[in-house]
C-alpha cells in the first residue's frame, strides 16, 4: 500500500513538472493514471488512510491543469477547459469534504467557485446569476476557513490563500489582510506564484464587479518576489 | 487483569478492518514469565520471540524482576513495538501517561529510571481496548515512518560506536550493575568496593553514576553495558532497573558476566500462610538460571574473593571460559539473540535511495506543494532555507543516479526495481524544475527523455497485463 502512495506521489509531481511547462497533455495523463491507482487501492478490502486525501488533491491538480490550459485558449475550446476544471474541483470537493480534521483542506472547495466565476463573472453579482447558490457557498467557505486558520490550519499558507481569495470574491473590505497574514508566514515562492495564476485570470474577468483584485495581484506579485 | 483476553480482542476486532493488524493472528502468543525463566530451552525460546513478536504487551504491574529482564533482551532486539502495561495506576488524566507521572501507588522514585520515559498504558477495563489498540496502530505508524522510533531504551545506545578511549579504560575498570538504595550504596562505598578493586587486580568498578562519559546517562550506560568486557551484576534489592539492564546485557555481549546477590535476598521468604508469594517463585527461578554468587554483606570477602579472581583470569578472547556455576551457558542469550535478531530489519542495510529519500522528505515531507509548512526547525532563516533546498535537490541527484546505476547492470533485480527507478525520476525531475542551474537543467532534460522512452513500454505492459 505504501508502494501505490509513492507512485502517486510520484505521478503527481510529474503532472506538476509538465503542468509547469504547459505540458497539459502529459500532465493529464500522469494524473489520470494516479486516478487509476487510486481506484484499484479503493477496491481493496482495507483502503489505506492516504487515500481520500490523495483522490482529492489529484482531483484538485487536474482542476488546476485543466484551467490553466483553457486560461491559455480563447472562446470554445476555453470554455470547454474550463468547464472540465470545474467537474474535477467539484469530484475533489467531494472528497475533500471527508478528509478528518487533521489533513483539513479547502483547495477544492475554493477553487471550484473560481471556476465559475472564470466561466461567467456575472455569478458574482448579487443574485448569483446562473449560479443562485454561489453567495451562500462563499459564505460557507469563508465560515469554514476562519475557523480552520484558527484552528488546525494556523499555519497552512494555503489556508490564507484560500481565504484571501474567497474574501474578494466576496468583497469583503479587509480581504487583503490574510495575504498580510500569509506574508507572516514566509512561505516559499510557489505559494505565491500559484495563487497568482488564481489571482490574475480573476483579475481579468471580474475586477470591475471586485476592484480590490487589482491591488491583491500587486500585492502578491511584491511577494514573490521578495520570497524569489 | 485479563490482558491476553484484551489483547485477543484488540487484535480480533481490528483483523480485517486495519491493515497493521491483518497479518497478526488473531490469538496472542502467551508467555508466562515464571515459564519463560524456568529452563534453559524455555530461555532461549523466550528470547527467540522477543526477536520475532511484531508486537510485544507487557505486564509491568510491580516491575517484577524477571519481566524488565525481559523487556532489557527486547530492548536490545526490536526497536518496536513495545507496549508496557500495568494493573496499578501511574495516575491520570491521560489513559497512557509517561512514567514521570505522580501517582499514589507508584511514586516517581521508585519507577525504574530505565521505564521512566516509556508510555505506560493503565489497565482500565473501560477503556483498555481502545487504549491498547490506539497505542499499538500509533507505535505501528510510528515505527514504519520515523527511522529513530523508539519505545523502549537502549536499542540505538547499544549500537553505538565503541568509545575512542576503549581500549585504555577496559583494561583497568568494570562495569558494576546494582541498587542506588542509601543502605546499598553505604555497603558499596565502605565494603564492596575495595574487595572489588583488590581481588580483580585493582580494577576500577564503574557503577552508572561513574561514568565520565559526555553523553545522556541513559546512552552513556547502555553504551557501556555493551561495549565492557567486565561486568559485575550486584542483584541484591531485586532492582527493576538492575534487572533491565541485565536483560541488556545478556543480550548485546558475548561476556560472561558475574552476578552476586546477598544472603537475606537470595533466601526464600514464605508469607505467614507458609505459601511462597509468586515473585518468590520468580526469583528462585531466575536464582537457578543465572546463578549468581551469594555473599553475606557482613563478611563478603569469604564467597567473593575467590569468584573475584577467577573472573578477573578468564581470558576475554574465549567465550567458552566461564566461572558460571549455573545452568546457562556462557554467551548463551547473546548467541540466541543473534540468531534471532531480524537483521533484514536493521536500518543499516538500507538501499542508499532509500536513505536519501527518506533524509529529503524529513526537510521537505513527502509533498512539500501540498504542505509547505517548514519542517526543519529554524528554516526560516532564509540563508538556512536555501541550502536546505539545495540539499533535497542533492540528495534526489544521488538517489537517481544510484538507481541508474544500479538499473545500468541489467540483472533481474534491478528489472524488478523499474517502478521505483520511474518514480524516483519523477520525483528527481520535479525537483530539479525549481532550478535554473545549467547543471540541473540537463539532468532534468536527460530524466524527462528516459521518462518518454519508459512511457510506451509500462503503457504497453500494463495492457498486456490487463487482457492477461
Amino acid at each position: 500500500m505504501d508502494e501505490d502512495l509513492d507512485q502517486v506521489l510520484a505521478l503527481k509531481a510529474s503532472a506538476k513538472s509538465a503542468r509547469d511547462d504547459s505540458e497539459w497533455k502529459e500532465a493529464l495523463s500522469d494524473l489520470n493514471e494516479a486516478i487509476n491507482l487510486l481506484r484499484m487501492a479503493e477496491a481493496s478490502p482495507t483502503s489505506p488512510g492516504w487515500l481520500v486525501s490523495e483522490f482529492a488533491d489529484v482531483y484538485g491538480l487536474m482542476g488546476g491543469v485543466e484551467k490553466r490550459w483553457g486560461l491559455s485558449l480563447s472562446d470554445q475550446e476555453r470554455q470547454r477547459h474550463l468547464k472540465a476544471s470545474v467537474e474535477a474541483y467539484d469530484q475533489g470537493f467531494d472528497y475533500e469534504q471527508k478528509l478528518q480534521a487533521g489533513d483539513a483542506n479547502t483547495y477544492n472547495r475554493v477553487n471550484r467557485l473560481v471556476g465559475r466565476v472564470l466561466l461567467n463573472a456575472q455569478v458574482l453579482k448579487k443574485d448569483g446569476g446562473a449560479v443562485p447558490e454561489m453567495a451562500d457557498d462563499l459564505r460557507r467557505a469563508e465560515e469554514i476557513v476562519i475557523q480552520e486558520t484558527r484552528t488546525v490550519r494556523q499555519k497552512d499558507p494555503w489556508a490564507y490563500c484560500d481565504l484571501g481569495i474567497i474574501q474578494l470574491l466576496r468583497g469583503e473590505p479587509d480581504a487583503l489582510s490574510a495575504f498580510q497574514k500569509l506574508d507572516q508566514l514566509r512561505p516559499p515562492a510557489f505559494v505565491y506564484e500559484s495563487t497568482l495564476t488564481t489571482l490574475q485570470p480573476l483579475c481579468e474577468v471580474a475586477s470591475e464587479l471586485r476592484p480590490d483584485l487589482v491591488q491583491a495581484v500587486a500585492q502578491l506579485q511584491r511577494s514573490a518576489k521578495r520570497s524569489r | 487483569m485479563d490482558l491476553v483476553g484484551q489483547v485477543a480482542g484488540v487484535l480480533t476486532g481490528f483483523h480485517s478492518g486495519e491493515l497493521q493488524f491483518r497479518g497478526l493472528h488473531k490469538d496472542p502468543v502467551v508467555i508466562p514469565v515464571l515459564e519463560a525463566v524456568k529452563s534453559v530451552e524455555n530461555w532461549a525460546t523466550t528470547v527467540d520471540a522477543l526477536a520475532r513478536a511484531d508486537y510485544l504487551i507487557a505486564d509491568v504491574t510491580s516491575f517484577e524482576a524477571a519481566v524488565m529482564l525481559l523487556l532489557g533482551v527486547r530492548s536490545v532486539l526490536r526497536r518496536g513495538v513495545t507496549i508496557s502495561v500495568t494493573a496499578k495506576s501511574p495516575e491520570v488524566s491521560s489513559p497512557s501517561v509517561p512514567f514521570t507521572a505522580k501517582s499514589p501507588e507508584v511514586s516517581p522514585s521508585s519507577v525504574p529510571f530505565n521505564v521512566r520515559e516509556t508510555r505506560v498504558i493503565k489497565f482500565d477495563p473501560a477503556t483498555f481496548y481502545d487504549d491498547l489498540h490506539l497505542a499499538m496502530a500509533e507505535g505501528a505508524a510510528n515505527l514504519a515512518r520515523d527511522p529513530n522510533y523508539l519505545d523502549l531504551p537502549a536499542y540505538q545506545a547499544v549500537r553505538a560506536p565503541r568509545p575512542e578511549n576503549w581500549a585504555e579504560n577496559d583494561a583497568k575498570s568494570l562495569l558494576v550493575l546494582c541498587s542506588f538504595s542509601p543502605d546499598y550504596s553505604e555497603f558499596y562505598w565502605k565494603e564492596l568496593r575495595s574487595i572489588i578493586r583488590g581481588y580483580t587486580g585493582n580494577m576500577i568498578p564503574m557503577r552508572m553514576l561513574d561514568l565520565t562519559s559526555p553523553r545522556l546517562v541513559g546512552q552513556a550506560l547502555y553504551e557501556q553495558v555493551r561495549w565492557s568486557s567486565r561486568c559485575l551484576v550486584d542483584w541484591t534489592g531485586w532492582r527493576a532497573n538492575v534487572f533491565f539492564e541485565l536483560g541488556v546485557r545478556l543480550a548485546c555481549s558475548e561476556h560472561d558476566l558475574l552476578c552476586i546477590i546477598q544472603q537475606r535476598d537470595a533466601s526464600a521468604n514464605p508469607g505467614p500462610t507458609g505459601q511462597q508469594p509468586v515473585w518468590l517463585d520468580q526469583h528462585d527461578l531466575l536464582r537457578q538460571l543465572l546463578g549468581p554468587v551469594v555473599y553475606e554483606p557482613a563478611d563478603p570477602r569469604d564467597a567473593l574473593k575467590s569468584v573475584l579472581e577467577s573472573w578477573s583470569k578468564l581470558s576475554l578472547l574465549s567465550n567458552s571460559e566461564t566461572l558460571s556455576q549455573h545452568p546457562l551457558p556462557s554467551a548463551a542469550t547473546f548467541k540466541t539473540a543473534q540468531a534471532s535478531f531480524i537483521w533484514q530489519q536493521d536500518s543499516m542495510l538500507t538501499s542508499p535511495h532509500m536513505e536519501l529519500r527518506e533524509a529529503a522528505e524529513l526537510i521537505f515531507g513527502k509533498d512539500q506543494e501540498r504542505r509547505p509548512e517548514r519542517l526543519v526547525l529554524f528554516a526560516d532563516n532564509e540563508q538556512f532555507d536555501v541550502e536546505l533546498s539545495a540539499a533535497v535537490r542533492g540528495k534526489w541527484i544521488a538517489a537517481w543516479l544510484y538507481l541508474k546505476y544500479l538499473y545500468s547492470a541489467n540483472s533481474t533485480s534491478a528489472q524488478n526495481n523499474e517502478t521505483e527507478l520511474i518514480a524516483v525520476a519523477r520525483l528527481t525531475e520535479y525537483t530539479l524544475s525549481s532550478s535554473d542551474d545549467p547543471r540541473h537543467v540537463q539532468l532534468r532534460k536527460e530524466i524527462r527523455s528516459f521518462l518518454r522512452t519508459r512511457r510506451p513500454q509500462r503503457r504497453a505492459r500494463e495492457g498486456g497485463s490487463n487482457s492477461g
